[in-house]
């Protein structure tokens, strides 16, 4: 098969399945540059928020950045392979998580030094309260995530409500009016009143699952 | 709005401005820890969905990001070129049930089935739930078994058997372990006085052993 070069900007409107699957295309065909290229964009666009994703959940900056690095590599290995499946950036978050898994079972075995918790440390060492939250792993790495777990006993009008009001960040206002077009046949029309209502029952569900 | 909701929209703000919109300092303003498990919750999923960067080669060239991409190309050039398999059961599996949208006891009710043993979907689970954990040796599965499973899971029974050795060796038990049930029980494990002989507690675990231990055990060639 002919591998043919694409320009930046093409690469840039490429999802990230493809852009990997372009990384690949290039190496087999000893176009490294381009393969470097095409690298360049999938990781520069990923990169600060799978960092920010690990952050959340490690006890330090470095630890997060070095979990991220090894997930990177771990799926541009995979894409060499023949098996990122489905949808690459989901991919990504997915062995990013195993990573963090990983990351907590080994300090918890032991090896290497235990995890400080926040009221170990002062608040120089710490920056403040600037300490991960340190959940039970178990449950966190699920491939499920939580939120969808807590939307999941929602009906879509009231998932897509979810979506739009604390997703996407639309006021309640708009969120009701396109909900209303989006699910034209809701024996009553959506109101400001019930987006607040169902955004509150859906937060109740989230904490009652993240209750430790 | 209460807190959690405030500082969740000041974050996505930050984020869609292209500020640093680092979760910790959003987290740090909150003193319960339910508050913050549920912001750091709400960021993540969040995370998922972004879109990421749009392409910024100057930017590119003074980011982390471009340390990382190097280090990637470095090892490339190290391996030669060679396309190792790095991603293992533990992820490759859940992901491909995710893709093809197929929950755990419906891909185990066709896998059974697919292998001649409906009858036996419990112990089918039990052996495929030891796959995803990586805890079952990659060499004792068949080839009848990873075909199988490719054909549920939409890829090659060639990815399943290389992400399946991703950590044979490391951290997984060895192959030994995988015949561990046709070897003789060592008396040491016996709990009761009256434990049958060596070699009778071998020929029973022989006699207990059936067709699907056979396919999840037994080496690529078995069951055919």
């Amino acid at each position: 098969m002919t591998f043919r070069e694409r320009s930046e900007s093409e690469l840039d409107r490429l999802g990230d399945e493809d852009l990997l699957r372009y990384v690949a295309a290039a190496r087999e065909a000893g176009r490294n540059d381009a393969a470097s290229t095409a690298l360049a964009i999938f990781t520069f666009r990923r990169y600060e928020d799978l960092v920010r994703y690990a952050s959340t959940s490690v006890p330090n900056e470095q630890d997060a950045e070095d979990l991220v690095q090894q997930a990177l590599a771990d799926v541009v290995r995979a894409t060499f392979n023949g098996s990122v499946p489905g949808e690459a950036v989901n991919f990504v978050f997915t062995i990013l998580k195993r990573r963090i898994a990983d990351f907590h079972d080994k300090r918890n075995r032991g090896g290497g030094p235990p995890i400080a918790l926040p009221e170990d440390l002062d608040d120089e060492e710490s920056g403040g309260r600037n300490l991960a939250i340190e959940e039970d792993f178990s449950d966190a790495v699920d491939t499920r995530d939580v939120v969808e777990q807590a939307k999941a006993g929602l009906s879509p009008a009231h998932q897509r409500v979810v979506d739009l009001y604390l997703g996407d960040e639309y006021d309640a206002p708009e969120a009701a009016k396109r909900v209303n077009e989006e699910f034209p046949g809701l024996k009553t029309p959506m109101t400001d009143a019930n987006v607040h209502q169902i955004a509150t029952r859906f937060r109740r569900k989230l904490r009652e699952l993240l209750e430790p | 709005m209460n807190e959690v909701e405030r500082l969740y929209r000041e974050f996505i703000a930050e984020h869609k401005r292209g500020g640093e919109a680092n979760p910790r300092a959003f987290l740090d303003q909150l003193e319960d820890d339910l508050d913050r498990l549920e912001l750091a919750a709400l960021i993540r999923h969040y995370l998922e969905r972004a879109p990421g960067r749009r392409w910024d080669p100057e930017a590119y060239a003074e980011s982390k990001a471009a340390r990382v991409a190097d280090s990637i190309l470095a090892e490339w050039e190290l391996a030669g070129g060679r396309a190792e398999a790095t991603v293992g059961w533990r992820e490759l599996l859940p992901e491909l049930r995710e893709r093809a949208r197929i929950m755990r006891r419906e891909v185990v009710a066709r896998l059974a089935e697919s292998l001649g043993v409906p009858d036996k979907e419990a112990k089918v689970g039990a052996y495929y739930h030891r796959m995803e954990l990586e805890e079952l040796p990659v060499d004792g599965v068949s080839d009848r078994v990873l075909e199988a499973l490719a054909r549920i899971l939409g890829t090659s029974a060639e990815t399943l058997r290389a992400a399946g050795r991703v950590r044979s060796g490391r951290d997984q038990p060895g192959a030994g372990v995988a015949f561990a049930r046709k070897a003789t029980p060592s008396p040491d494990f016996s709990v009761t006085p009256a434990a049958p002989s060596a070699a009778e507690a071998a020929g029973r675990a022989e006699a207990e052993r059936d067709l699907v231990d056979e396919l999840f055990t037994g080496g690529p060639e078995a069951g055919n």
